[in-house]
């Protein structure tokens, strides 16, 4: 469907295209990485900005010496790098859109031919207001990955993996400032419950957890529980749990416990 | 009970000494070490080159395992470039035989095991591609913690692709996954990580 688009706009637009004296979007630093022999896919990058005051819109994407082209964004979603579909893409007026690896990209599929460095590949972008607007994108061999400057490669987030915690504040403070962190971490708190009087214990994933649309995907994921230590009045990080049922159910004994104690 | 709590008690301790050093190796880097290692479970699968690759294979040396497929145009190459970088700077700092070696845990064996080994000696030597069986590859991923799903088919080609864990994990030379390593992955910083990572575990258990 994006393909006809891609061809109708063409078809449709040709002549406006040579009316309109300025270009309907501006395309620098164009490239696409040679990728390992035989492979059917390969990335492309740009940064495109659109000059003009009014927005307008990405419909399709395609090159004659691929079998397709998309514009596709890497995500990183419950622990899992996915592709999402990025078209249409609207730029509004002065925006300029910097793809990157790791983030926006174009995806070249099938290539028809060979590519080698210092190639020149032709990739036309059709765009709502009718124009298709050609960006020569150059082949380049994957550039060396560089250190990052240090500004930039200080994490200030707080590690996850903290062992323990001294506190004298209130259980229910702490626990709630605890799972923040772990939150801010990275992990996902899965449930809190208190086992006995001030003993908080804060069930959580460690890692980054495989779920996609509510569906846990993995049939087993390791879970950890923080636990308040009264004696030590500290927060202590406990063993490997082995399944998230595991962990509900503990979470649910310990919600259970709580309310028969209370009542 | 009165054991476990010495032992937390010496932890904390412990991190109060360690954790400024810490804090300067771990800068930039995201890094979670298990407090526990765990093994990597029991499978059988095959590398780029044709030869078994099983649990036992990652004895002996630290391995770094990313989950990925062939058919990835911008994270895994992106990643592996990374990672070859990381692994060679690495390299400036330890014994050669200590320097973690990277394997692709391929996920999408229909069209990862033809071009597997064209995609791995793409971005280095010393990487190492491996793949097989399904229930065999999953073994391997739920060893490493990681996770993979399969997207829907498109209704105008053939072409899908696959959702996979963004982390890469570091196996110890006991086989056992020791962390997990959050990108972006850094060249120096996590590059100073292993090293440091690795010279303390020979350290604390000399072999």
């Amino acid at each position: 469907m994006k393909r006809c688009l891609a061809i109708l706009s063409g078809l449709l637009v040709t002549a406006l295209v040579h009316a309109a004296p300025e270009a309907a979007l501006r395309a620098s630093d164009a490239r696409t990485i040679l990728p390992p022999a035989n492979a059917i896919v390969q990335a492309g990058y740009a940064t495109l900005l659109n000059p003009a005051d009014r927005s307008l819109t990405i419909i399709a994407i395609d090159s004659p010496v691929f079998e397709s082209a998309d514009l596709h964004e890497s995500i990183e979603s419950d622990g899992l790098i996915e592709m999402r579909p990025a078209l249409p893409r609207t730029l509004a007026a002065g925006e300029r859109l910097v793809m990157s690896p790791g983030g926006v990209h174009i995806m070249f599929r099938n290539p028809r031919q060979r590519f080698h460095a210092g190639d020149s590949v032709p990739v036309f972008l059709a765009l709502d207001n009718g124009t298709r607007v050609r960006i020569d994108f150059v082949v380049k061999e994957r550039p060396l990955p560089r250190s990052a400057p240090a500004a930039e490669a200080v994490d200030e987030r707080p590690q996850p993996y903290v062992l323990a915690e001294r506190t004298s504040a209130a259980v229910s403070e702490v626990a709630a400032r605890f799972a923040a962190r772990l939150r801010t971490a990275g992990s996902s708190v899965v449930g809190r419950y208190s086992p006995y009087p001030e003993a908080e214990l804060i069930a959580f994933r460690p890692h980054l957890v495989p779920v996609d649309g509510g569906d846990v995907i993995a049939s087993r994921m390791r879970l950890r529980k923080a636990v308040w230590h009264r004696e030590l009045s500290m927060f202590a990080f406990g063993k490997l749990i082995s399944s998230p049922g595991a962990i509900k159910d503990r979470v649910a004994a310990g919600a259970g416990a709580r309310s028969k104690s209370r009542s | 009970m009165s054991g476990n709590l010495t032992r937390i008690a010496l932890l904390s301790l412990c991190l109060a000494v360690v954790a400024p050093a810490n804090a300067g190796v771990n800068a930039g880097v995201n890094a979670i070490t298990l407090d526990e290692p765990a093994p990597v479970g029991t499978f059988s699968l095959r590398d780029h080159r044709g030869e078994a690759f099983t649990q036992d294979s990652l004895r002996g040396q630290w391995t770094l395992v990313l989950v990925g497929y062939t058919s990835c145009p911008d994270v895994c190459p992106y990643t592996l470039a990374n990672l070859q970088a990381v692994v060679e700077e690495a390299g400036l700092h330890l014994r050669p035989d200590d320097v973690p070696r990277v394997v692709l845990l391929a996920v999408d064996p229909e069209r990862d095991a033809p071009a597997l080994a064209d995609y791995v000696g793409h971005f280095g030597p010393r990487i190492v591609g491996v793949t097989g069986k399904r229930r065999e590859i999953d073994v391997f991923v739920e060893g490493v913690d990681g996770a993979y799903r399969f997207g829907k088919r498109t209704a105008e080609s053939d072409h899908y692709e696959v959702k996979h864990s963004a982390t890469v994990a570091l196996v110890s030379p006991r086989g056992e996954l020791f962390a997990k390593l959050n990108p972006p992955f850094a060249l120096a910083e996590t590059a100073s990580y292993l090293a440091h990572t690795i010279r303390r575990f020979k350290q604390s258990a000399p072999q």
